[in-house]
């Protein structure tokens, strides 16, 4: 497929520390309306490479490009393209829920008329209407997710990326957060997810990659990493064959 | 000691982790701390050799500067503590951690109260250090009084903490809720700029005036007495004062007296610790009830804006406003009275005035540049957590810093306009050109200053602390305390001749404006270089800034 009709690309992308190299080469293509589960065991380099995807971090070598555009050259044009949700979210705690929406809002242009209508619908669909305006410092870690999340879908980008977002969420919530990718996937828009929870994964993902020692290890479908393992069974089996977790067994014993 | 031992590795591994150019920044930093230090001492010697040649009073003096140096410590190390007990003793993060280990909970109050005692008093004892060092010169004593400072430093530190944990002990008690700590933020802050303030407005100064006494008899009685003698100040200036003049018995008093006092504040704090401590964090842990949600209205909400509202909701920050408000109060009762000073020595009145007028530049520069390290200077490194959201918005980073510009520049030109004009108007300097180039010299340097800390605090930001006393006293905040007293160093040195021309201008002699150009071409290059230099190499830094962490 054209460089221009992917939602991210990106070519040998490599980032180092000092003497650690967290990515090493990692080549990956996404396209629109994919979503795309990032899996790998902690330290691995998916934090890393969202980064890099998000300009946070500036890559040793190799390039990036999101909707065909360079990213070196295009971040704020990029970064309108793009809606983050990292890892347990920190946000500004003396501003009230709905503020931070507003907040957002401003800064990704959507208009007042929109934000009236749309502000109120997320935060009723992600239950915080009645802590809307509360401080966000009174709300709890999944409280604080799903504003994020609320945050990054008021300005509907056509790029989600997700660093496991459902972390802390309920599973009334968790279930909401999957229809709603699900939904969005099928309305066009790319949804990156780094996720420990191999199940939703296997169902949601339509595209997975798994990541080990900053080394891309398995790439495509369930089905063709499955074909290239010597495991048939479920995603976690071959996850767990690919980056060596069946090791742990040995240990679990001396427990 | 399982808190001790963390403290010990994770300082062992921060020192493991320095490279080369950390310990160059650590060493010009001790360098520059060790330089202002040996200049307090070198100012308070001076004092001290002038006062102690004053006849008959002249030690009497001295001790009662002692008396009220330990008195000041000792209240001072009191609010310190009951402000840093707070966010040590009771919201601490690792708490969760330390109350699920089987260990009493006393024991780990008694750990978090050292903490606190540490935290809360060595700034004041590194202080009292050139202080005390010059009275010991001029009381020509030797190293037993430091041996004595030494040891009992710790109990008198200790005891002072103790006072200020009960103190945030009763009040955590009574309303244990993160909102008490705000509320007695606030009065600790509103009383203690109030208290400054009346402090200056009494004029102590004249305390050391004989002729504001009726008698001789009522000045020697007031030298004579001690400052606050059931306090434990009064003990260590009196045990410090037994070294002077030799007296065993005086000393060994007062050292048994600071020494059983903290022993007894030691078991005070066991015992309500082990009834207390426990039940307090577990209200405060409990959690506040969600108020019933009003009508929301949504509206635009600008990044400028958002900074507004987290200063104003967090009472760390804006309560300071109010010693800004006593620091500009007492800088301009002070700037009214310096006039009077010199009546009765031969000076013309106009010249006085005129010439104060310079020196105003410097003083007034010396309190912005101290606002700006406050304010203005933290910018950056506040901002620790909500990086990843900052970095993420589509916005260039010259908008985002410009943003921040302006936020701090309201205040900071505000501040600019009243210690200009105002303190020229006070000082009723007579000469228009004087008033203006002094008054405009002041708004130039608060937007000096303004560029330099914010660029400064960009170049040179402390993420991994949310303690804004932290942030002023890393190297960055050194760095820029050194660069803006050099800056208005140099301004008034640029301005010293065409201020000196213009006075004698005023004075009836002749003024060439072709004789000044040269000064305003370097006014311009100085202050263009602090103004672009900062402003370019923040911007640079925070491009260049990768985010290791999603928040520190």
């Amino acid at each position: 497929m054209a460089e221009n009709n992917l939602s991210i690309k990106t070519v040998n992308l490599k980032k180092t520390f000092n003497n650690l190299t967290a990515v090493k080469n990692i080549n990956l293509e996404i396209n629109p309306g994919e979503i795309f589960a990032f899996l790998g065991p902690n330290g691995a380099g998916k934090t890393t490479t969202v980064k890099l995807l998000c300009g946070l971090l500036k890559p040793t070598s190799g390039e990036i490009y999101v909707c065909g555009q360079k990213a070196e050259k295009n971040s704020i044009e990029i970064k309108k393209l793009i809606g983050l949700v990292p890892d347990h979210p920190f946000i500004y705690p003396k501003l009230k829920g709905v503020e931070f929406l507003q907040l957002i809002g401003d800064v990704y242009n959507v208009s007042l008329n929109e934000q009236k209508d749309r502000i109120p619908e997320l935060l009723k669909t992600f239950g915080l209407e009645e802590a809307s305006l509360d401080l966000i410092e009174t709300y709890s870690l999944g409280m604080r997710q799903k504003l994020v999340i609320c945050s990054v879908l008021l300005h509907k980008p056509k790029i989600l990326i997700l660093d496991e977002p459902l972390v802390g969420l309920d599973p009334k919530s968790a279930r909401l957060v999957k229809d709603i990718f699900h939904g969005l996937a099928q309305r066009g828009t790319t949804v990156f997810m780094c996720t420990h929870i191999l199940e939703i994964a296997e169902k949601l993902a339509t595209k997975i990659g798994i990541i080990h020692k900053g080394e891309l290890i398995a790439l495509g479908t369930k089905e063709e990493i499955c074909a290239k393992t010597t495991n048939t069974g479920t995603l976690e089996d071959i996850y767990l064959e690919l980056t060596g977790g069946f090791e742990y067994s040995e240990v679990l014993k001396f427990l | 000691m399982f808190f001790l031992q963390v403290k010990i590795k994770s300082l062992i591994n921060s020192i493991k982790k320095r490279t080369l150019t950390d310990w160059i920044k650590i060493s010009i930093g001790i360098l520059l701390a060790v330089s202002f230090l040996y200049l307090l001492y070198a100012g308070f010697y001076r004092l001290f050799v002038y006062v102690q040649k004053i006849q008959i009073i002249g030690s009497l003096l001295l001790l009662k500067f002692l008396g009220i140096a330990f008195f000041t410590s000792f209240l001072m190390v009191i609010l310190s503590s009951v402000i840093s007990s707070f966010s040590t003793i009771y919201f601490s993060s690792d708490l969760n951690l330390l109350l699920t280990m089987p260990v009493k909970p006393w024991k780990d109050f008694m750990v978090k109260s050292f903490e606190t005692s540490y935290q809360a008093s060595w700034m004041m004892l590194i202080t009292l250090i050139p202080f005390l060092a010059a009275y010991a010169a001029v009381k020509n004593v030797g190293l037993s009084f430091f041996v004595v400072f030494g040891m009992l430093s710790i109990p008198f530190f200790f005891i002072s903490t103790a006072v200020g944990l009960l103190i945030s002990m009763g009040i955590m008690f009574m309303f244990p809720s993160s909102k008490s700590r705000d509320i007695i933020l606030f009065i600790a802050i509103f009383f203690g700029s109030l208290a400054y303030v009346l402090f200056r407005f009494i004029e102590p100064e004249r305390l050391a005036n004989p002729d504001a006494f009726y008698d001789a008899v009522q000045y020697l009685a007031y030298l004579n007495a001690p400052v606050a003698k059931i306090f434990p100040s009064w003990w260590f200036t009196e045990s410090l004062n037994a070294i002077t003049i030799a007296d065993n018995q005086l000393l060994l008093k007062d050292s048994c007296l600071i020494i059983a006092t903290a022993l007894i504040f030691l078991g005070i704090l066991l015992i309500l610790a082990e009834k207390f401590y426990y039940p307090i964090i577990m209200n405060i842990h409990l959690g506040t009830e969600r108020r019933k949600p009003g009508k929301m209205k949504i509206s635009k909400l600008s990044f400028l804006a958002k900074d507004v509202r987290v200063f104003f909701r967090d009472t760390k920050q804006w309560s300071q406003v109010l010693l800004v408000v006593a620091l500009v109060l007492v800088y301009l009762f002070s700037i009214q009275k310096l006039p009077k000073s010199f009546i009765g020595q031969n000076y013309p009145a106009a010249y006085v005035s005129n010439f104060l007028a310079f020196f105003n530049i410097g003083a007034a520069g010396f309190i912005l540049s101290a606002l700006a390290l406050r304010f203005v200077f933290p910018q950056i490194s506040l901002e620790k957590g909500t990086l990843w959201f900052i970095f993420s918005m589509p916005m260039t980073i010259e908008k985002i810093f410009f943003k921040k510009l302006v936020m701090s520049a309201i205040p900071m030109l505000f501040l600019g306009l009243v210690m200009g004009i105002f303190s020229n108007l006070l000082l009723k300097v007579s000469s228009p050109i004087v008033f203006w180039c002094s008054s405009g010299t002041i708004i130039l340097l608060s937007i000096g200053l303004l560029c330099m800390s914010l660029g400064l605090g960009a170049i040179y930001p402390k993420f991994d602390s949310d303690n804004i006393a932290e942030i002023e006293a890393s190297y960055g905040g050194i760095f820029y305390m050194v660069c803006s007293l050099v800056y208005i160093g140099l301004t008034l040195g640029i301005e010293a001749i065409p201020m000196q021309l213009f006075i004698k201008h005023q004075l009836g002699a002749q003024l060439y404006w072709s004789d000044l150009i040269w000064h305003g071409v370097d006014l311009f290059i100085l202050n263009a270089i602090v103004i672009g230099i900062p402003v370019w190499r923040g911007i640079k830094s925070l491009k260049n800034y990768e985010l290791r962490e999603w928040s520190y």
